[in-house]
């Protein structure tokens, strides 16, 4: 499937393009947008590329500039014999972050684009929502469009925390749609039932007074939006700017977190991951294998349930101290945390355990 | 000789034994610095002068009492298992135990300092044996009178997830006349300590004055030292680095890094080469030619699926065994003999003619 539309040239054009096309009923792929926490220059992307031995062997980007923080970049990633090729254009009119948008097929998103700017990490970060961050993003856009935002269903990852033998077919890990309002009491219910439960996507409608359809698009946990009906220019000021603005605050509460000393003291900035359960063996065997695979990982205690490690990030060179004690996971950054690498760490590990509440730890 | 497996359990035990022994030294410190109705916090690694001129740095300093009493924190991540040279490790506890001089108050006498002993349980039995028969000689009688106490830490372990788990301190043998610290350690299972201990507060410091073993500084360096070179642009790529940088990167993980004197430097500077000599031996880092005290470092320098401790125990038990076994070589080295064997579908060459 080749793009649809990238005839445009300035901002102007681009999204009166794009206010027609998703405004009209119709068959179409929808609008991504994936936003992107950098402070990196696009015109460098190339550069970049290059520096990078092993990505620039199966990676192409061209980029031409449009406008002023507008560019077409042409993507194209050698899978096995076939070269995948397409066009996106990168926004980077918001400081501190490029949107890129394109309405190529899933395939060119999964494989090549999410991928690409993987790669591109700790450069390039991934924005990360877990469900109660989800949830509040909802109420901020619900807000911003002074409309009825009802989100239509979550797609949840759900796990058991221990095995299950009183079964025949014991309910195993897998995805779940919830259809419904109010998730919550769902949620509770899988908790209860003894799954770890990791939102991934979040599907909404935003509605005026009269129940017109503004807006229907969704939202994933790694800030990969997607515009399936509604004027493209309120799902941009609505929807990603505020996605965006919630983004770098969040970016702000993990910054600055590494081990200091000051006036001869030491400080810790650690962070909290509380969870409604406590942990089990089982789990924390779990939680042991996966972050050993992401992470450079010294484990001190392997979990009788206490668990404690020293983990290193591989590409970024951030390292922490992660101790799971009861139902609270702590995170301490010891040295060179950037704020990328601690917003990534916790992602990882709700992933890994689902998602739970995530506190500020003051030292005492 | 012992075979590979239990070669690598017993580095990782080490290596676990060591980091939780940091851990019970920040839980202490931290203890005493935020109580300051116990004692005085003093210093870590604080410098003292004993009656027989020599100074000494205690892991751990505190005083008591508008600082006219002492007491001092002596931590043990290990003790030997041989006899004579568990003894020695006892005696050498005297050099804190004689008077000192150089405290921090007007005068830099105290009217007494008691010596607290800290190690970890399975050491403790061993130790108090050897302890009690050491006292008896006229020369260590302080090891049987009030003012010395052995104190033990273990991590109490749970049934069934049904309470948490504490790090905990108990006396094991002797007594301090610090009242208010001997009420505390004395009660019932002994002294528990806040649950911060076990999670966010281990991570203060890195590294006791005792010694570590190598794989214990080794992972430090690669997980914390190394890791701070790291250019995020450029992906995994090999660095050359000075054992001065990697000394100035790492100084900060130590206590009382900013309190140390040139003999101080030189020794934990030895630690590190050591660490990083080790490491070469492995093939993990190599040597640029002609420059003696640089280092070409692979930054990540190890990326494995396993555990890293579990991965750098098995190189070194892997190298210590090989060490150990290599026979002396003598002569000409021998050549394996090889022999062609034709495989049954293959034909004669004579078929060909």
């Amino acid at each position: 499937m080749e793009n649809i539309g990238f005839s445009f040239v300035d901002r102007t054009s681009m999204r009166l393009f794009y206010d027609k096309l998703y405004t009209t009923r119709g068959r179409r792929p929808p609008l991504k947008a994936l936003i992107l926490l950098t402070d990196l220059k696009v015109e460098d992307l190339p550069m970049v590329l290059s520096r990078r031995g092993k990505l620039s062997k199966v990676y192409y980007a061209n980029v031409t500039a449009l406008e002023e923080g507008l560019y077409r970049v042409s993507l194209q990633k050698s899978i096995g014999l076939r070269d995948v090729k397409r066009e996106v254009i990168i926004d980077a009119g918001y400081k501190g972050a490029w949107i890129v948008l394109t309405n190529a097929e899933s395939y060119f998103i999964t494989h090549v684009l999410e991928r690409f700017f993987e790669k591109l990490y700790p450069m390039v970060s991934r924005l990360y929502l877990n469900y109660s961050q989800l949830r509040l993003l909802l109420k901020i856009i619900k807000e911003a469009y002074r409309g009825k935002t009802t989100p239509t269903f979550f797609t949840i990852k759900r796990e058991k925390r221990k095995p299950v033998e009183h079964r025949i077919f014991p309910a195993k890990k897998g995805t779940e749609i919830l259809w419904d309002e109010d998730v919550d009491e769902e949620i509770q219910r899988l908790l209860s039932d003894d799954f770890m439960v990791m939102v991934d996507r979040l599907d909404f409608e935003v509605r005026d007074e009269n129940n017109a359809m503004l807006l229907q698009a969704h939202i994933t946990r790694k800030g990969l939006c997607k515009l399936k009906f509604g004027s493209f220019s309120a799902f941009y000021q609505n929807v990603v700017l505020r996605a965006i603005e919630y983004g770098i605050d969040r970016k702000d509460f993990y910054d600055k977190r590494e081990r200091s000393i000051e006036k001869g003291t030491i400080q810790l900035h650690p962070l909290q991951i509380k969870y409604p359960f406590s942990f089990r063996n089982e789990q924390l065997n779990h939680f042991a294998r996966k972050i050993t695979n992401a992470y450079s990982c010294s484990i001190i205690h392997g979990g009788n349930p206490y668990f404690v490690a020293n983990l290193c990030d591989y590409e970024d060179g951030s390292s922490f101290g992660v101790a799971v004690l009861g139902n609270i996971i702590t995170l301490t950054p010891v040295t060179r945390a950037t704020p990328q690498a601690v917003w990534r760490l916790v992602n990882k590990i709700q992933e890994i355990l689902g998602d739970g509440e995530i506190t500020d730890v003051q030292m005492r | 000789m012992l075979g590979l497996l239990t070669l690598q359990q017993e580095c990782v035990r080490a290596y676990r034994r060591y980091a939780d022994t940091v851990a019970v030294l920040s839980a202490i410190y931290h203890l005493l610095k935020k109580e300051p109705r116990i004692a005085d916090y003093v210093g870590i690694e604080t410098k003292l002068r004993n009656s027989y001129g020599n100074d000494v740095r205690p892991d751990l300093v505190v005083m008591y009492e508008a600082r006219t009493k002492g007491l001092v924190f002596e931590f043990k991540w290990s003790l030997p298992f041989s006899e004579t040279l568990l003894e020695k490790e006892v005696r050498e506890i005297k050099k804190y135990a004689v008077p000192c001089s150089q405290w921090k108050n007007s005068n830099g006498k105290v009217d007494y300092h008691d010596v607290v002993f800290v190690c970890h349980i399975e050491d403790a039995q061993r130790t108090l044996a050897t302890l009690s028969r050491v006292a008896k000689e006229t020369d260590y009688d302080f090891l049987a009178s009030d003012g010395f106490a052995v104190w033990t830490w273990t991590i109490s372990a749970t049934r069934g997830g049904e309470r948490r788990e504490h790090l905990i301190i108990t006396n094991a043998y002797g007594k301090i006349r610090n009242i208010t610290i001997e009420n505390m350690i004395n009660q019932p299972p002994g002294l528990i300590l806040p649950e911060e201990v076990l999670t966010y507060l281990r991570s203060s410091f890195t590294f006791t004055r005792e010694k570590p073993p190598v794989q214990y500084i080794m992972i430090a360096l690669i997980q914390h030292v190394f890791s701070q070179f790291q250019d995020p642009t450029r992906g995994r790529a090999v660095y050359e680095i000075t054992t001065d940088m990697i000394r100035e990167k790492a100084k900060i993980f130590f206590p009382a890094w900013h309190e140390f004197d040139v003999q101080t430097v030189q020794l934990k500077r030895r630690w590190i080469t050591e660490a990083l000599q080790t490491m070469f031996a492995l093939n993990m880092i190599g040597k640029p030619v002609g420059k003696p005290d640089s280092w070409l470092i692979p930054i990540p320098t190890l990326k494995t699926r396993e555990p890293i401790q579990s991965a750098i125990c098995k190189k070194l038990s892997k190298r210590q065994l090989k060490i150990t076994k290599r026979p002396a070589r003598r002569g000409r080295p021998r050549t394996k003999t090889i022999r062609l064997k034709a495989h049954p579908k293959m034909k004669r060459i004579n078929d060909y003619f």
